[in-house]
């Protein structure tokens, strides 16, 4: 199935290639970076692009490629981190009150209509304000609303699913609820999540960059997308180099997972999937 | 066998749940060991609904189903899981009962693999002969479901349902998302089955020529109401309710002229609130009593 699927659709495998190189990159930081990310070298500091120094030094001399291929662990992998947290509970939310409904599926829902109420970023501010800025509270701060996404969407997929003859038929076979929605109710809506997740990445990988810009996510000197950004914009005038090269990193990241996101999602489409096989 | 007690089933809807729905409105039959009783009536007559009842997958609002004496809506979980091994539905539209990401081999063996009866070859044997019995081979086994024809389709869900051995099925319309042609090979089958494995069956149709042709008994149903049960050979040589008259007429039989279909100008309404019997509006022996009292259906 999958390799007559992938070869029709050339922006899933470009978005696949770039993310590719960038996880690549992330995992062999230590052996593509040429130089240690935190080495301070002041004689060094705003070189231009080019020459020992691909993409230049930054105010305190060090070598912001390798920041930058330092930086991709962190930004990737906390993204990660969250969606994979948000999905894990969005789904067991979801699937719990869309498969039994009542009084849970009210309670967890009005919660999410409150929730959902809240812009993302301010109350991750929020947040972040009252438990002090660290690693393990921005994720928190990320999670808190992010899972109410993947619990709705979740909910909305079960409830049309749990009608269907081939769920209420295996009901008349004699499975119970728990085979029911870990045999047949999640697979079927994996494909759907996966699509969810993937276009949420670039989100996150935002997020968490705007959030280390403001100083509320990762720390100055670790090397982080969005701090390397904060750090440089006091030379946005005079060196545009050492912000334009963290901005692009996280531009291309973002853009990978959308179009890594776009292309599941016209690959599990059931209606392309129905012409592609035929 | 299986006996339906006063079977009511109401749905509420609308606001504050204040309009109320009598789909199902006290239904009682009887079906013995190896009988096939056939609950006919048209469109939204609540023949589904009094089928699912029969199968435990709805709660009727009052009433009872005794399935060898017992009430299967007071089963314990273990007992009720017993009895799904004994009770086996069919559904109507078979291009959609089967998990669509699923082989048709997976599909068939997750009855024995949820009840814990049989893995391995000796699940594969019992498979194997099942599908040989309906008319198909091994190459089915490994197709997706959107690869089979319905009538195959229909074939492999009879296959399943027989895999438990079980001694009654309901079988909800299982031939009429299929063509004519197929309607008869799948009824012939059926047929068979039934003869082969003893089973009970209550049969829910709308196809007076399906009813003829599988039925012991029939019961017909008008606006959730049994209006008349008896022998099918009694039903349809001397049907006792103006309504089956009328149905039996509309029978589509070579002769123009002796057509009389029921009168269609009248749309079916789905208020079912009113006194009075339900086809007063229809019928032709109508008197002052039918605006009054439901007439009550007598053995």
């Amino acid at each position: 199935m999958s390799k007559k699927i992938f070869p029709k659709n050339r922006l899933l495998i470009f978005g696949l290639f770039l993310l590719t190189l960038l996880i690549m990159v992330s995992l062999l930081a230590s052996y593509v970076a040429p130089f240690d990310p935190n080495y301070v070298e002041v004689e060094n500091r705003l070189n231009r692009p080019g020459g020992k120094n691909i993409l230049g030094t930054d105010g305190y001399g060090r070598d912001i490629f390798s920041r930058i291929v330092f930086g991709a662990r962190f930004s990737l992998s906390l993204a990660v981190l969250v969606v994979l947290i948000n999905l894990c509970i969005g789904v067991f939310i979801g699937t719990a009150s869309g498969f039994f409904g009542g009084a849970v599926d009210e309670l967890t829902m009005r919660l999410v209509d409150i929730l959902l109420a809240f812009p993302n970023i301010i109350f991750a501010l929020l947040v972040i304000g009252i438990l002090g800025p660290s690693i393990p509270n921005l994720v928190f701060a990320l999670v808190a609303l992010g899972w109410t996404n993947y619990a709705r969407i979740t909910r909305g997929l079960v409830l049309s699913l749990k009608e269907q003859d081939f769920i209420i038929s295996i009901k008349a076979i004699g499975g119970g609820d728990f085979y029911i929605i870990t045999r047949h109710v999640i697979p079927s809506i994996i494909p759907f999540l996966v699509v969810l997740a993937t276009l949420n990445m670039g989100h996150m990988i935002m997020s968490i960059a705007a959030l280390s810009f403001l100083g509320l996510g990762v720390q100055i000197p670790t090397p982080e997308w969005g701090s390397m950004l904060s750090e440089g914009k006091q030379f946005i005038f005079t060196h545009p180099h050492v912000i334009i090269s963290p901005g692009l990193a996280i531009i291309i990241a973002v853009f990978a997972f959308n179009l890594l996101g776009d292309g599941l999602r016209d690959v599990l489409d059931p209606r392309t999937k129905e012409i592609i096989k035929t | 066998m299986l006996e339906a007690v006063n079977l009511s089933k109401s749905f509420y809807y609308g606001l504050f749940q204040r309009n109320k729905n009598d789909a199902v409105k006290n239904v009682s039959f009887k079906i013995k060991k190896g009988e096939t009783l056939c609950l006919l009536g048209e469109s939204g007559c609540g023949k589904t609904t009094a089928g699912m009842m029969i199968a435990g997958l709805i709660k009727p609002t009052s009433g009872m189903v005794l399935y060898r004496k017992e009430n299967i809506f007071k089963y314990r979980p273990k007992e009720l899981k017993k009895f799904r091994t004994r009770l086996q539905i069919i559904f109507q539209d078979p291009d959609t009962v089967l998990n669509p990401r699923w082989i048709i081999e997976k599909s068939l063996s997750e009855p024995l693999r949820i009840h814990g009866l049989a893995n391995g070859k000796e699940s594969r044997d019992r498979i194997m002969e099942l599908i040989e019995t309906v008319g198909l081979s091994h190459e089915h086994l490994n197709r997706y479901p959107f690869e089979l024809s319905g009538g195959q389709l229909q074939r492999i869900i009879l296959a399943r349902a027989l895999l438990l051995k079980p001694d009654f099925i309901v079988a909800d319309e299982p031939t009429s998302s299929l063509d004519v042609s197929v309607q008869a090979q799948i009824l012939t089958i059926f047929k068979e089955l039934q003869k082969k494995f003893q089973l009970s069956c209550l049969f829910i149709t709308h196809d007076l020529h399906v009813a003829r042709c599988i039925a012991d008994r029939i019961a017909v149903m008008y606006k959730g109401t049994m209006l008349e049960e008896g022998n099918a050979e009694d039903i349809f040589s001397n049907p006792v309710h103006p309504y089956t008259r009328g149905l039996l007429d509309s029978l589509i039989i070579p002769d123009p002229e002796a057509v009389h279909p029921l009168d269609s100008n009248i749309p079916i309404t789905s208020d079912r609130n009113y006194t009075g019997c339900k086809y007063k509006e229809l019928c032709d022996y109508r008197e002052q009593i039918c605006e009054e009292k439901e007439p009550v259906l007598k053995k």
